[in-house]
């Protein structure tokens, strides 16, 4: 079902402001007709317009009814929609979630949206009607298998965890925590896929950590492992049905972590192949604890009300309005892999991040083993970073200065220039102590490493990757003290 | 269907499948515990006629001769455990029904449990299921909805048709190679020229990615569809997400097509006389695969995951501005011609030559399965080629190593040398630079160009091309 807006049928505009008004001023003068303002502030508006500003129940849509949903905070679009829907109208023009899920319609949706705001109104034909579900959040919705009192369910990936390497731990001379190791930070693992899917350097760590020295074991393994890639891959062309009928088994821990026995090089497979959910089997009760309703539910209308959305590890983040550059996964996998290949112990260290990241770092180093983290963060945004710390019971302090801390976190959003340097960059850097992981665009980068080599800071390692849209540098420096 | 079961046991009778190290070790694990061994099944009875004090005699005169199979219980010593269910295939059809193997395509099988004992030196007494023969599996790839088939296609037969006419989607477009950047490959050669469609692309593959991870693969309505077109297919629509597929390296991707194509496309009449040939040679595996779905669990070493030599190569001729259609090309010892098979679906005049019989046979018999009777196929050596003939492009991959320290070797160079006209697409043994100095000392190449390394058969190789 479609519908569209032609100025023989009159339409109603969802919310009054300047931008509404702006709307409509652009509508009218094109010939179209309005029929009134939509707000559930209506009784309190005193404005001087010929057009009516009623309620939702005043203004008395119905099926015929077409509405243009013109709302600044753009979260609130499917949840205004949604009521719409529920009163009988079909014929919604928004910005809507939906689109992040691939469907066609959605994204035409995307595209009339577009047309509308650039007033393009002549493309506002064949906009398709959604049907549309309420959007309360409901844990159910993310079970994949339910078996006896087992749930099967995509875990994200930042919190699968792993019990022990043991043959790692065997290779490495020293001493670590090895309860906790997110799957993300295992590099051997890394290593191999990598060299499975493009070729290239041999996976030296991975045959060192499983085959030790003897060349015909370290050959076998490596052709049995790439038997075992295949056979991952012809699954996958199948659909995820294999991984998630041999999904591992995972119990919950603190903050949030799983911790998964085996499947390790099923799950690194699909990490991989860029799965950022990983199928896992959970006890119901893990997973009702994880899932918490009523938290969850808090957080959630948290974010709408402050309309400051950004990625949190929880399926119930799945579903919200979200871009690729708010998708941090990438930074945390950089840093990690960088700190494990230059074995900086997280086990008792202490961490500060800076950046726009809003605690998603600090509480996935809390999980790495850190004792006590810090985020540099923003007024504006402290409430719903708080609300996702207390949704994993974390207690990470949301500072406005710089705090001494062992590893800082620090994310360049712009060149090098003397009054970043005197005003923030260079105080941050002193209260480091033994590692800074520096963020930059890669454009932006040289000025950061030109000035790092001017202090007592080395580099012990970059990766280059990609975040949202931009390439982006991760780069790790270590005291030259330490290094010696 | 009723299914019968057997236990490891002293009532039965054992034989086992290998007789090397594997064979002997599970010999002595079942002597330990009292069960009696008759004898070892090898092809290579000649050279060991006695193992472990047991005859070893080939599987035709055990078939042949064994009166006892029904109480016997044959255990498959093969160190490759992807061959397993291939030789349990020939054991059955020779008679044996109590087969212990390990099952590569259903790791979750209760013999894998048992075998995975046997070989750590225990016996596990638990009801193993019969061999019922290997289910044809071509029902998990493909399934019927309505008027439409869906089905596991693979990427080598998939084209994109433009303006200039039918493509493969190994060609790179912008669309693709945006989408290798997001995937983590040739970061440090992207060109952001046009910066809407590299933004648009990366909408695509943000959603796509969002899709995958919640599981939700197109609908029936929104899974691509297909038109079968001579040899290949042409995709009608969903083309994004086909290359969002492709450039997760993932080689066989599902799509819509008419019933009608489809049956035009299994043609599984025509996959008989290759699996004659495969039984009667006893051939266990291919270095690269058959893309036909009779052929999907039929293991290939080669070209079946990660960034193959086909990407690779297509990656160079495109970057050279090579557009094969309509072009001569030479595959040089093609083996089962799966080079020279792309190539002439691509579109151009392919000479295939291969010296040895058994994979001339299978050669010819793909390339009918695979409706690329055009190529012009010959058995024979390089030397025998029309030395008037002239090729664009010929392609010579693990070939020159086998003679690299022969006289045969001077005149393999010298007709292919005298026959291209300016790319010869090659990749080395293990002694690489040894080989590439080789060739252009012995030829009038005047340039090589280093395009990857490569892994095969044990050995690290080198994937280049010698230019004129």
């Amino acid at each position: 079902m479609t519908f569209s807006v032609i100025q023989s049928t009159p339409v109603m505009i969802y919310g009054y402001s300047a931008a509404s008004v702006a709307l409509a001023n652009d509508l009218l003068a094109q010939g179209y007709s309005i029929t009134c303002y939509i707000d559930q502030n209506a009784e309190y508006i005193c404005a001087q317009t010929t057009i009516p500003i009623l309620t939702l129940s005043q203004a008395n849509a119905n099926v015929s009814s077409i509405v243009l949903i013109c709302l600044q905070n753009i979260l609130q679009h499917e949840k205004v929609a949604t009521e719409l829907y529920q009163c009988g109208v079909r014929n919604v023009l928004c910005l809507s979630a939906g689109h992040m899920l691939g469907s066609e319609d959605a994204r035409t949706m995307l595209y009339k949206y577009r047309a509308l705001l650039s007033r393009s109104f002549s493309e506002l034909h064949s906009i398709p009607a959604l049907e549309r579900q309420p959007t309360c959040y409901n844990p159910q919705k993310y079970e994949i298998q339910e078996c006896d009192d087992t749930v099967t369910w995509l875990l994200p990936v930042e919190l699968f965890f792993t019990r022990k390497l043991p043959e790692t731990d065997a290779a490495s001379s020293r001493q670590r925590n090895v309860s906790k190791r997110c799957i993300l930070s295992c590099t051997p693992y890394h290593s191999l896929f990598s060299h499975l899917e493009n070729g290239g350097d041999v996976p030296e760590d991975y045959l060192d950590a499983f085959a030790g020295e003897d060349t015909a074991r370290r050959q076998a393994l490596l052709r049995d492992r790439g038997e075992l890639y295949q056979r991952f891959l012809q699954e996958l062309e199948c659909g995820l049905g294999f991984f998630i009928d041999s999904a591992p088994d995972g119990w919950l821990s603190q903050g949030g972590r799983y911790t998964v026995a085996d499947g390790i090089h099923r799950s690194y497979f699909l990490v991989s192949k860029g799965f950022n959910r990983i199928p896992l089997r959970t006890s119901r009760q893990d997973f009702d604890r994880f899932m918490d309703f009523v938290s969850v539910n808090a957080v959630l209308e948290t974010i709408l009300q402050e309309n400051k959305f950004f990625y949190f590890e929880h399926p119930a983040c799945y579903s919200l309005f979200d871009r690729p550059d708010r998708f941090p996964v990438s930074l945390l996998v950089a840093a990690m892999q960088l700190l494990e290949s230059n074995r900086i112990e997280l086990s008792g260290a202490t961490f500060l991040e800076a950046d726009n990241h809003w605690c998603y770092l600090a509480r996935n180093f809390i999980r790495a083993g850190v004792t006590r983290a810090h985020c540099y963060c923003m007024d504006e945004n402290r409430v719903t970073a708080q609300a996702v710390n207390q949704l994993f019971q974390m207690d990470i302090s949301l500072c406005n200065n710089t705090v001494d801390v062992d590893i800082l976190y620090w994310q360049a959003d712009c060149n090098m220039t003397a009054s970043v340097r005197e005003n923030n960059f260079a105080r941050f850097i002193a209260s480091a102590s033994t590692a800074i992981i520096l963020e930059a665009h890669e454009d932006n980068m040289h000025t950061y490493a030109d000035y790092m080599k001017t202090t007592e800071w080395e580099l012990s390692g970059t990766r280059r990757l990609l975040h949202g849209t931009e390439p982006v540098i991760v780069a790790l420096y270590e005291k030259s003290t330490r290094k010696v | 269907m009723i299914i019968m079961f057997f236990t490891l046991n002293a009532k039965m009778d054992y034989v086992i499948y290998g007789a090397s190290f594997v064979g002997k070790a599970i010999f002595h694990t079942l002597s330990e515990n009292h069960l009696h061994v008759r004898y070892f099944i090898d092809m290579q009875f000649d050279k060991f006629p006695v193992v472990e004090g047991l005859p070893v005699i080939p599987l035709e005169q055990a078939a042949a001769e064994d009166v006892h199979k029904d109480n016997t219980v044959v255990i498959i010593s093969v160190t490759n455990r992807n061959e397993h269910i291939w030789i349990a295939q020939y054991l059955l059809e020779s008679g044996y029904c109590n087969i212990l193997y390990y099952d590569s395509l259903c790791i979750d099988a209760v013999g894998n449990r048992i075998y995975e004992a046997l070989i750590a030196n225990q016996i596990d007494t638990a009801e193993i299921p019969c061999a019922t023969g290997l289910e044809n599996r071509t029902n998990e790839y493909a399934s019927i909805n309505g008027d439409d088939v869906v089905a596991c296609v693979p990427v080598e037969l998939l084209f994109q048709s433009d303006s200039n006419g039918n493509r493969s989607i190994f060609e790179p477009s912008a669309l693709l190679t945006c989408f290798r950047f997001f995937e983590g490959r040739n970061l440090a050669t992207i060109q952001q020229s046009d910066a809407r469609e590299y933004e648009e692309a990366r909408t695509l593959h943000f959603n796509y990615s969002h899709a995958l991870n919640l599981n939700k693969y197109p609908s029936h309505e929104q899974m691509p569809l297909i038109r079968w077109e001579q040899n290949h297919f042409i995709i009608e629509s969903g083309l994004a997400w086909i290359l969002f597929l492709f450039a997760k390296n993932i080689l066989r991707i599902r799509c819509r097509m008419s019933i009608s194509d489809y049956e035009i496309w299994f043609n599984s009449s025509m996959a008989t006389p290759i699996w004659d040939i495969i039984t009667e040679n006893h051939i266990s595996f291919l270095y690269t695969p058959i893309p036909h779905p009779v052929f999907f669990d039929y293991p290939a070493k080669r070209e079946c995951a990660g960034y193959t030599r086909l990407m690779e190569i297509s990656d160079f001729l495109y970057t050279k501005g090579v557009d094969v259609r309509g072009k001569n090309i030479l595959d040089i010892g093609t083996y089962v011609g799966y080079f020279a098979q792309h190539f002439n679906r691509a579109g151009a005049h392919v000479t295939a030559v291969e010296y040895d019989k058994v994979n001339y046979d299978l050669a010819k018999s793909i390339n009918s399965l695979l409706c690329c009777d055009s190529i012009e196929l010959i058995h024979s050596g390089i030397e025998q080629v029309r030395t008037e003939q002239r090729y664009d492009v010929s392609i010579m991959l693990t070939v020159l190593y086998w003679h690299l320290h022969t006289k045969r070797a001077n005149e393999i160079m010298e007709t292919v040398d005298k026959i291209t006209s300016k790319y010869l697409l090659w990749e080395s043994g293990d002694e690489i630079e040894y080989e590439r100095d080789w060739i252009l000392t012995h030829s009038s190449f005047t340039r090589y160009e280093r395009i990857c390394s490569t892994f095969g058969t044990g050995k690290i190789r080198e994937l280049g091309c010698f230019i004129k």
